[in-house]
């Protein structure tokens, strides 16, 4: 493979009308034709020009009309700089013929902060454009990936004609819909129907009746059912609708694969795994979706995994029915869980058990009583087979109601799935070992899959039928990327400089190097249970040795002994400890207990605002072999004591003076729903403070989008002034957990009204241009994966290109390594920015961020301003839930 | 579970919103009100009132708290430290020299290349609208080349 010299092959932007100057057979960078590459592939475009045409790269008789001298590539906009190694990836088809499987970890039906859908980008942000203004960036070393995605090559060239489908009787099943319309496919031809929305290639014009479409069919018992399609649109091929009719032929498709489809996405049900002794079996499945991406049409498929329980509410029931007093026991241990039900694969949260109702009781319907037994068996055909279970109660949601459900939902036990990990679940090891083994796969074992679908996709005869009538085809080979290796970041210690390894980790230099900032500990107090002193004098020396390795003073703490560890016991004791005025508490708990914890961190954040060092027992006393790695946990909690006292760990080179780096994320805690938590925390330029601002505002329950965000950032431009005496020169924000869906939202709600208030205060600080600032959006929950030769990608490795969306600014960074499994890249989307930076240095910046968490001497999968962030949220979400003392504002206390 | 509040849109007195889609409901109104001479919170962006009105709501609003917070850091019980000095260092790089350049903006990107768009949240009517222009777009985006 020869290497363009240019970058004739990325070129994009190309004016209609006017693409005659770059097919040019000598344009700089042209790639000669390759005769060994196989057919150039067939655009998605149904013109096959235009699929290539970004770059003219290749020797297509349509492109080059009138000769140009070889230099006139200039006369449409290119991106500049770009890598050299790749054009479009297509380029390197024969280069390694990897596809490919990637993975995902345990996948969990989370769906916090995404909303499915409406991807409003019409107020976009943006305003400037002009010359040579690329998202590409340049620096570091370039690679070839392979990511997740297939090329549409082909896809239907024709308008398809939607029609809107009722029936009448009304049937209520898809399956059987689907059956009765099936009975007049012949008049169709190749056809989509989801249950109410009929896709097909012919306009049934000239048999319809006052637009209606009128068809009679007969069902099992002899009934007619009529059918009435009415006309109701075109879908031509340059509508955006296109792509809703690509995903559903590909899901047509997927059925041909045996796949069984749960919630959204295709599991098989073929290929599931016992995982022995519980329970629970693993369904493998695929997670699609066909989308327009930066020139192409891509279709991303993700491997996911299910985990599916076995047993049904009624085999709890028999369990339980053995033991004394088995209404209470079961009624336990169903309340409150959640049920799917395989007749109507629905989903009901069990809210209340109904030990007078069975299966033989009666309910009344517009058509006379029936028992819940012949219902079934009318309706789903399903026997019930115990006729003396109790019955579970539902209760509509709020959404419900609302579609006017009002009524009690009932359901039979023998017929409800349990679903979820129970915590009896989750705290089995073995369990989740086991299931870790199936469910986290390296990037070897998830090429493979992604090979193995892509061929059964290619392969089996229905599918191969599906797409042939609708003239799509899907590339067999994984896209590949252009993509950069980000220069390792360079660690300063406090005399020293170290570079970043492989995996990105520091670890090991702080064993004999000091800290780049560290805060000597004169005044400390030891908070602990009386009996368990000597083995906590113990750990304290090693902390002092571990402070002299880092040339840190450790003076001796005193100790506030406890003769118990009750709850008040720790309140009193860290009352007595703070009336002495020290500078960090470190507080013993026998045992983790969140409770105790909580009232400890109320205590220390809210009415004794102090920093507190909470450590376990379990964790600091030796245990047998384990006496070695004692060294390296007092080293850990030394550096994290210092970072709370707004010493500096390690610091990276930061470029930029005057540089505000904020992070903001909220947290919706587990246990008390109606608790959500935003929390931001700010830089206070690095290159010159140690400060951390940071603040706590309460949400509307599982709010994600926070009102109050301008008003905190007016806080910590205030901290920042007290601080350097001037305003921030450049603010980088970086705004984590909100989905797809919701950028419209952050947007409205959160970006404009920032940037106003941001602006007044610049312009009535004399700063007239206003705030310079960046908006980032972070997303770690996506289903875009990458490999470098069919590796994890290393820590650094940034994707810009051919897999982003086009109205974005987005760029995807790997940041962080892991050990297990396939790493999984974080999106970074920049939805405003007045700062004037280029792309490139948006993403080193980005990739600098992450190396600043001082819990974790090693990157993170995002900013660490993120992860501050986080960790505030989450703690006050979990264990103190109120706004911490503003006394501590300005450092790291969460941590 | 507990039914939630209806507030009354600041906007429009018919328009009774759930308190958590507030939010999303403002975005929507306040497109179709913007001529509306209307001040906000500084408190809470949700809270949108008419001028004469604010400066009793600001000393009532309910997130007037974390405020009252933050103006009175000096009246905790324990002190924060002062942080260490901090070493003076070089950075071999210096970005704040370095021109500034224009940001990228995808809608220009967008607006040449040969891709499906469609225009989410719009009436109806410009909807049409785009669909209809970004036919002869992608027409002459597919001649022309």
């Amino acid at each position: 493979m020869d290497k363009p010299s240019g970058s004739a092959g990325r070129s994009r932007g190309i004016r209609a009308g006017s693409g005659s100057s770059q097919g040019h057979p000598g344009a700089r960078g042209r790639r000669p034709p390759q005769a060994g590459a196989g057919a150039p592939p067939v655009s998605a475009w149904g013109n096959p020009n235009v699929g290539m045409s970004r770059g003219a790269s290749r020797g297509t008789p349509a492109v080059s009309i009138q000769p140009q001298p070889s230099t006139s590539t200039g006369s449409f906009q290119q991106r500049p700089q770009a890598p050299a190694v790749i054009g479009r990836a297509v380029a390197h088809r024969n280069v390694p013929p990897t596809e490919g499987a990637q993975g995902q970890f345990v996948s969990k039906e989370d769906n916090r902060g995404t909303v499915r859908g409406k991807r409003v980008l019409t107020e976009m942000v943006q305003s400037r454009p002009k010359n040579l203004v690329t998202k590409c960036g340049f620096s570091g070393r370039n690679v070839v990936a392979q990511a997740n995605y297939y090329r549409v090559l082909k896809k239907p060239k024709w308008s398809i004609h939607q029609y809107r489908v009722d029936f009448s009787p009304d049937v209520d099943m898809v399956r059987l819909r689907r059956a009765y319309l099936a009975h007049h496919k012949d008049i169709f031809g190749g056809y989509i129907f989801d249950g109410t929305v009929l896709f097909c290639a012919v306009y049934l014009s000239n048999k319809m009746v006052n637009g209606v479409l009128e068809l009679l069919t007969k069902n099992r018992e002899g009934e007619t059912i009529l059918i009435k399609l009415k006309h109701v649109g075109i879908v031509e091929v340059a509508d955006a609708q296109l792509l809703q009719v690509l995903n559903l032929i590909l899901r047509r498709g997927m059925e041909g694969l045996k796949l069984q489809l749960v919630g959204r996405n295709f599991f098989d049900p073929v290929a599931k795994v016992d995982v022995s002794g519980f329970q629970m079996q693993i369904w493998p499945g695929y997670q699609t979706s066909i989308r327009q991406h930066e020139q192409d049409i891509l279709l991303c498929a993700e491997i996911t995994h299910k985990v599916m329980r076995t047993d049904t509410i009624y085999q709890i029931l028999t369990e339980t029915a053995k033991g004394k007093d088995y209404k209470t026991t079961f009624a336990q241990r169903v309340i409150g869980t959640v049920v799917l039900t395989d007749y109507n694969n629905k989903t009901y949260r069990v809210d209340d058990i109904n030990f007078e109702l069975s299966p033989l009781s009666k309910f009344s319907t517009k058509d006379g009583d029936i028992s819940y037994m012949q219902y079934y068996k009318q309706r789903y055909n399903i026997t019930i087979r115990d006729h003396q279970q109790p019955m579970l109660i539902s209760r509509p949601t709020e959404r419900n109601m609302r579609g006017g459900q009002n009524e009690f939902i009932i359901l039979v036990p023998e017929l409800c799935r349990a679903t979820g990990l129970t915590d009896n679940m989750r705290s089995n090891f073995r369990l989740m070992k086991a299931m870790g083994e199936h469910t986290r796969l390296n990037p070897q074992r998830r090429l493979e899959r992604l090979r193995n679908f892509n061929s059964r996709l290619q392969n089996s005869k229905e599918s191969v039928e599906v797409f042939n009538s609708w003239n799509m085809a899907v590339d067999n080979a994984l896209v590949e990327v252009p993509a950069r290796v980000l220069p390792s970041e360079q660690i300063l210690l406090h005399n020293c400089k170290v570079t970043c390894d492989q995996n990105a980790d520091w670890t090991r230099e702080f064993r004999n190097n000091a800290m780049y900032v560290h805060v000597n500990i004169k005044r400390w107090c030891v908070i602990v249970p009386r009996r368990n002193l000597r083995q906590v004098q113990d750990f304290i020396r090693l902390c002092n040795r571990a402070g002299q390795s880092m040339k840190m003073e450790i003076s001796e703490p005193w100790y506030e002994e406890m003769g118990d560890d009750r709850n008040a016991s720790y309140s009193q004791a860290i009352d007595n400890a703070t009336a002495r005025d020290p500078q960090i508490l470190m507080i013993v708990m026998a045992t983790n207990n969140e409770e105790k914890y909580s009232c400890i961190k109320k205590k220390c954040c809210v009415d004794r605002p102090v920093p507190s060092q909470v450590v376990t027992l379990r964790t600091i006393a030796p245990r047998g072999d384990r006496a070695s790695g004692l060294m390296s946990i007092a080293t850990k909690v030394v550096i994290q004591m210092n970072a709370k006292l707004m010493g500096s760990p390690w610091m990276i080179n930061l470029p930029l003076r005057g540089l505000m780096t904020v992070g903001f994320d909220v947290c919706h805690s587990a246990k008390d729903k109606n608790k959500s938590y935003g929390a931001l925390v700010a830089t206070m330029d690095l290159t010159s403070s140690t400060r951390y601002f940071s603040t706590v505002t309460q949400h509307l329950k599982g709010q994600e989008l926070s009102n109050e965000i301008a008003m905190n950032m007016t806080y910590a431009l205030k901290a920042y002034r007290s601080e350097h005496g001037a305003l921030p020169k450049n603010i980088v924000f970086y705004r984590d957990g909100v989905g797809d869906g919701q950028l419209h939202q952050v947007f409205n709600t959160e970006v404009h009204h920032l940037k106003k208030k941001l602006d007044e205060i610049y312009v009535s600080a004399g700063i007239a241009t206003g705030c310079s600032m960046v908006f980032i959006i972070v997303s770690k929950r996506i289903n875009t994966r990458y490999f470098v030769n069919k590796q994890n990608p290393v820590p650094g490795t940034v994707v810009d290109d051919v897999i982003t969306l086009p109205e974005r600014y987005d760029f995807f960074l790997v940041s962080q390594s892991v050990r297990q499994g396939t790493v999984s890249p974080t999106s970074y989307n920049v939805i405003l920015d007045t700062m004037g930076l280029p792309a490139d240095k948006i993403q080193i910046l980005t990739y600098k961020m992450t190396h600043l968490y001082y819990n974790w001497s090693g990157t993170l999968r995002v900013p660490a301003v993120c992860q501050y962030a986080h960790k505030l949220a989450f703690l006050v979400a979990e264990s103190i839930h109120r706004a911490p003392n503003a006394a501590l504002e300005m450092q790291l206390y969460f941590l | 579970m507990e039914s939630e509040e209806l507030l009354q849109c600041p906007y429009d007195k018919a328009h009774q919103i759930l308190e958590s889609r507030m939010q999303v409901h403002l975005g929507r109104c306040r497109r179709n009100h913007a001529a509306v001479p209307k001040v906000l919170c500084p408190f809470n962006v949700t809270h949108i009132l008419n001028k004469p009105e604010l400066e009793f709501h600001v000393r009532s609003c309910p997130d007037r708290k974390t405020f009252e917070n933050f103006c009175n850091i000096d009246k905790a019980p324990t002190k924060a430290g002062k942080p260490p000095p901090v070493p003076e260092y070089q950075c071999p790089e210096n970005w704040d020299e370095e021109p500034r350049v224009n940001t990228y903006n995808p809608r220009e990107y967008v607006s040449e290349a040969p891709i499906l768009r469609s225009l989410n949240g719009a009436k109806p009517s410009d909807r049409k609208k785009f669909r209809q222009e970004e036919r002869l777009r992608l027409q002459a985006c597919v001649q022309g080349i």
